[in-house]
């Protein structure tokens, strides 16, 4: 017995939403259809970011602890993930999102009801109902000696409690 | 995996058989119930909570546990991303037991046990 978890990913100037994303692909457009293959990062450049967040739904008493970590943030030669948690959406843009190496211990996030973005996140949430957990920026930035061709696979890990 | 507990007068709130919904708020789930202790006013104070899981009880004689006990289920899960596989939720532990408040200390006390 568990909530239900998807990941809503949002695009554009106005913070599209598009729901029950399941992959979190990085390339050189924003949107969250279009093949990573056709749209690719040329070397010395950066993915555009891209903002997913986790929607929980289903019944529950309390949700906390909303973590986010990354097996690997340099899947090849020149080549780093970068991530941070969010509350505050900027339009997604290749310009380097001024983030660190995204984390492989864990970064931890708050929870909002209504959207991943504004104030008043808490870090345990037992109001009921649909809840959003914070939305995850990522970005690959590439400088001039990196390696071509698809990186290695990663995977993002989500982890959360509730009773 | 769910709960199941008894009453005084014998009745069995079982988590599947809600389908994990409380009885008194639809967003809620069955754990709701038991951590507020809703059914007691029907049906008298809680006997026995118990944690069901790959075909094994874990059961707490709550007439043995504090006054002021709180049960305690806390399950953590994770979900991996890699553009493969579909989204699976993985169960990776869970804290079952309860907690109280210490008379003297006035610090929460958990007695929990975790369970794979």
């Amino acid at each position: 017995m568990s909530t239900t978890v998807t990941f809503t990913e949002f695009n554009g100037a106005s913070a599209t939403p598009t729901t029950n994303r399941t992959e979190m692909n990085l390339k050189s457009i924003d949107d969250s259809t279009s093949s990573y293959q056709v749209y690719t990062i040329v070397v010395n450049s950066n993915s555009f970011t891209k903002y997913q967040a986790p929607l929980h739904s289903g019944t529950y008493n309390t949700l906390s602890g909303p973590t986010f970590k990354i097996s690997s943030n340099t899947p090849g030669t020149g080549i780093t993930i970068t991530g941070s948690l969010q509350s505050t959406y900027v339009t997604p843009s290749q310009v380097a999102s001024g983030d660190s190496a995204m984390s492989l211990v864990g970064l931890v996030g708050t929870f909002r009801a209504t959207s991943p973005f504004g104030t008043g996140g808490v870090g345990a949430y037992n109001a009921g109902g649909n809840v959003y957990a914070s939305a995850l920026r990522l970005q690959m930035q590439t400088i001039s000696s990196a390696s071509t061709g698809d990186t290695s696979p990663v995977t993002i890990t989500y982890m959360w409690s509730e009773s | 995996m769910y709960l199941e507990v008894e009453f005084s007068d014998g009745f069995i709130l079982n988590q599947l058989k809600q389908n994990d919904v409380s009885m008194f708020d639809n967003r809620r789930n069955t754990f709701y119930d038991i951590v507020n202790k809703l059914c007691e006013e029907d049906h008298g104070k809680m006997k026995r909570l118990s944690l069901c899981k790959d075909n094994r009880k874990y059961s707490i004689d709550w007439t043995t546990v504090p006054n002021d006990a709180k049960p305690v289920c806390l399950k953590t899960f994770s979900m991996d991303i890699n553009g493969i596989d579909a989204n699976v939720q993985k169960l990776v532990n869970v804290e079952f037991g309860y907690e109280y408040i210490d008379a003297k200390t006035k610090k929460i006390i958990r007695e929990v046990e975790a369970i794979s």
